[in-house]
């Protein structure tokens, strides 16, 4: 058995831990590819922490997410790929009335697509945010307990150390989106319903010279106008008030769409017509300049409160919103950002 | 008294951990596993860049959820908790499937 605990979100503040537990290690490495890992955060997390020299009266670790008994796992899947007691499928289930904290888990049953685990994350991802009960915030040390409980909480001085939030996160927004930087450093949200966009962009950061900006096929089926495009965020962002935020670490797409099983590069795993390739994102990227629709509506599938928040977000940050009809042009308009 | 002792596999405290999430280790469980033992441990090819090219026939499936939600069917509880028991158990699935 293997199990990958690690989180969607790679800011600190608004992610959700998430724990694979599956029969096959191809899935626990599609689990490390995709997930942000726990060590990457809490490198974050100190490297924050050096910049608030404040925190000097903390001397305990920062991330209490190294044991396995303590992870506050929010989302749990279970994914048997040797269960055939009937056709495979995917479901989740939300449940805000758990014990512990709010809980969503995700049963994969059978041998299923990558494509179906990872919308299934995100899925259960999006909806826990704004529920209370899941968010951790800063402060959650034993003094900083006792100075809430004598009425001096005000006083005190953070202690860098996590606890749950009283609210969800209602100035997160999860988007089925794929953020992408063009070669000026301008940052677009792809919001398109399938991976192409995410294709397109891991081809152009795995293999730039073999994608031409003019749209012709030079890499084989697939190759796109995706030269200069920069993967910030593949499938899903979180848009946060300080910026874009990737949901994932990694991206699954079209394993022929990055040159086939050869090209990918190590520890990615291709299962079935799909590959799933860890990428290198960055924390937090700048608010987009354009958010680009292909066949949709950003909005589609937010709810009511997360699609406010998006049309406030887009307003603020004076984003561009344009709809076209396919990918490639979509990825013109990247390639002049 | 015998103690558990704690090996490559055995973790006492990762096994704990999945107790509340009602799974029952039947055999070695390995917690955030090194890239390098995944792909020992795999069944598929191994290229040469080191990627994994996994055996699974995996194919696009239906996905649902116990709610409402655009894309996606709606399960009933009921039948979201069978399936569940079905997929977690029994724990000797686990077991001799990892032992393969």
């Amino acid at each position: 058995m293997f199990v990958h605990d690690g989180v969607i979100g790679a800011d600190r503040s608004t992610q959700t831990r998430v724990r694979v537990v599956t029969d096959s290690p191809d899935i626990a490495l599609f689990a490390a590819n995709m997930l942000v890992s726990i060590k990457h955060s809490a490198f974050v997390l100190e490297r924050d922490c050096v910049a608030q020299l404040l925190d000097i009266f903390s001397t305990q670790h920062t991330t209490p997410l190294y044991n396995p008994e303590s992870f506050p796992r929010n989302i749990l899947v279970v994914a048997n790929t040797a269960w055939d007691a009937a056709e495979p499928v995917v479901a989740s289930d939300i449940n805000p009335d758990s014990d512990s904290s709010v809980k969503a888990t995700v049963i994969a049953a059978g041998p299923v697509a990558l494509d179906t685990l990872w919308k299934a994350m995100g899925h259960c991802a999006a909806q826990l945010a704004h529920i209370p009960g899941w968010q951790a915030v800063i402060g959650g040390g034993g003094p900083a307990h006792n100075a809430e409980a004598a009425g001096v909480r005000s006083l005190f001085v953070q202690d860098k150390h996590w606890r749950l939030a009283g609210q969800g996160a209602v100035d997160a927004v999860h988007l089925t989106a794929t953020a992408v930087a063009g070669p000026k450093g301008g940052v677009a949200l792809i919001v398109s319903p399938d991976a192409a966009a995410a294709a397109a962009a891991v081809q152009g950061s795995l293999a730039p010279a073999a994608a031409p900006v003019d749209g012709k096929k030079k890499g084989g089926k697939g190759a796109t106008a995706a030269a200069g495009v920069t993967l910030l965020g593949a499938h899903q962002v979180v848009w946060l008030p300080t910026g874009i935020a990737p949901a994932f670490a990694g991206a699954a797409v079209d394993a022929k769409a990055v040159g086939g099983a050869d090209a990918l590069p190590r520890g990615s795993v291709q299962v079935a017509a799909d590959a799933c390739v860890g990428m290198e994102v960055p924390r937090l990227s700048p608010h987009p300049v354009q958010i680009i629709s292909v066949g949709g509506s950003a909005t589609d599938g937010l709810t009511e409160e997360a699609a406010d928040v998006y049309r406030a977000r887009v307003a603020t940050s004076k984003a561009k919103e344009v709809s076209t009809k396919s990918m490639q042009e979509a990825l013109k308009l990247v390639a002049a950002l | 008294m015998q103690v558990m002792q704690n090996r490559n596999g055995m973790n006492v405290d990762v096994n704990y951990s999945l107790l509340p999430d009602g799974i029952v280790p039947g055999g070695d469980v390995w917690r955030n596993a090194q890239t390098q033992a995944l792909l020992m441990y795999s069944s598929g090819k191994v290229t040469k860049r080191r990627a994994v090219v996994s055996k699974i026939a995996a194919k696009s499936v239906p996905m649902f959820a116990t709610d409402e939600y655009a894309g996606m069917k709606v399960m009933d509880v009921g039948d979201f908790e069978d399936l569940t028991e079905q997929v977690r158990w029994p724990a000797e699935l686990w077991a001799s499937h990892c032992s393969e």
